[in-house]
């Protein structure tokens, strides 16, 4: 494909910068007229990522690393079809900000985060509550969202999940799976629906993921 | 306890700014030490250095800054190897200046 006006604009800017001497380019940088960066591409990506109005939805309940972990989480989604990068910023990801945060980014990455997100705003909360909620959510992920493995035992995992269901009784709970563990979240979730789980169940497939939506049943009015 | 919802929401900064981006790897290896020489560093083989001859590490990631996976933006002139976490902390705590 042609390069479009302004990308052509844009590299001979470039090559006319890049022809200078280093004083010129330091004094052009000291005067903010340039920057140097070696791969434009994972700039634009994450700042496609931070343009998104997933990312602004949910930017207001987080904070601190958690913020960075949402455009980290959303970049995942955007590099899902290069494997290898995917899992070197997983890597990354685990290095800078260990499990928890991993497991935040994956959760966004997922859209489980989002799933959550649209559950409560249409659980009729006050602000203040959904605020909170939100918040919760971010702070413990793993309270609320739990990913499937494809090695799991369906089994045992669906009486793990019930023991802590019925433990911490969350307002929304969503059990996720990616690529080949949609597989196992399928039996893990025949196993959970054999039992008196207490939750109402809503599943959304997309083209990589399933995601199952727990939320709790009202209780039953005696007459 | 009723939130401070006004509070609690950070604005975005957004600064996209008017200037332009050089790519590092267009500038020649020797304009490249000349540059980080200007700016108070120095290189070893691959390796940038700072004025006391301690190697430089990424701010938020704290890995070694390298000749061929440095960014330079704003900031206190900033260092940052090139790689999503550095990216998006930079973002956060600086706004969209890239």
């Amino acid at each position: 494909m042609s390069p479009t006006p302004a990308e052509f604009a844009a590299a001979a800017k470039a090559v006319h910068w890049a022809g200078k001497k280093g004083a010129e380019l330091v004094e052009a940088y000291r005067n903010r007229k340039i920057r140097f960066v070696q791969n434009p591409e994972t700039v634009r990506v994450i700042k496609a990522a931070r343009g998104t109005a997933e990312f602004r939805a949910l930017y207001r309940f987080a904070s601190g690393r958690q913020r960075v972990l949402l455009q980290l989480g959303l970049t995942l989604r955007n590099i899902a079809d290069k494997p290898d990068e995917v899992e070197s910023l997983r890597q990354q990801i685990f290095k800078n900000f260990e499990l928890e945060g991993l497991h935040l980014a994956q959760a966004v990455q997922h859209g489980a985060l989002t799933v959550i997100y649209q559950t409560l705003l249409d659980g009729g909360l006050t602000e203040a509550r959904f605020f909170f909620l939100m918040r919760d959510v971010l702070k413990d992920v793993d309270g609320f969202v739990f990913f499937v493995q494809e090695k799991m035992d369906p089994k045992q995992e669906a009486n793990a999940l019930l023991a802590r269901l019925r433990r911490d009784s969350p307002m929304v709970f969503v059990v996720a799976a990616i690529g080949r563990a949609r597989e196992t979240a399928t039996k893990l979730m025949k196993n959970l629906r054999q039992t008196a789980l207490g939750y109402f169940e809503t599943t959304r497939s997309g083209e990589w993921t399933d995601t199952y939506i727990l939320t709790p049943r009202p209780p039953t009015k005696t007459p | 306890m009723t939130p401070d919802l006004a509070g609690e929401i950070s604005p975005l900064p957004i600064d996209e700014g008017s200037a332009e981006t050089v790519p590092w790897g267009d500038i020649p290896r020797d304009v490249q030490i000349e540059i980080i020489r200007e700016l108070g560093y120095s290189v070893e083989e691959n390796r940038i250095l700072d004025a006391a001859g301690a190697p430089v590490v990424d701010k938020y990631t704290r890995a070694p800054v390298r000749l061929d996976n440095l960014m330079i933006v704003w900031g206190s002139t900033l260092l940052l190897d090139n790689n999503p976490v550095s990216i998006a902390s930079y973002f956060e705590e600086y706004g969209e200046q890239l």
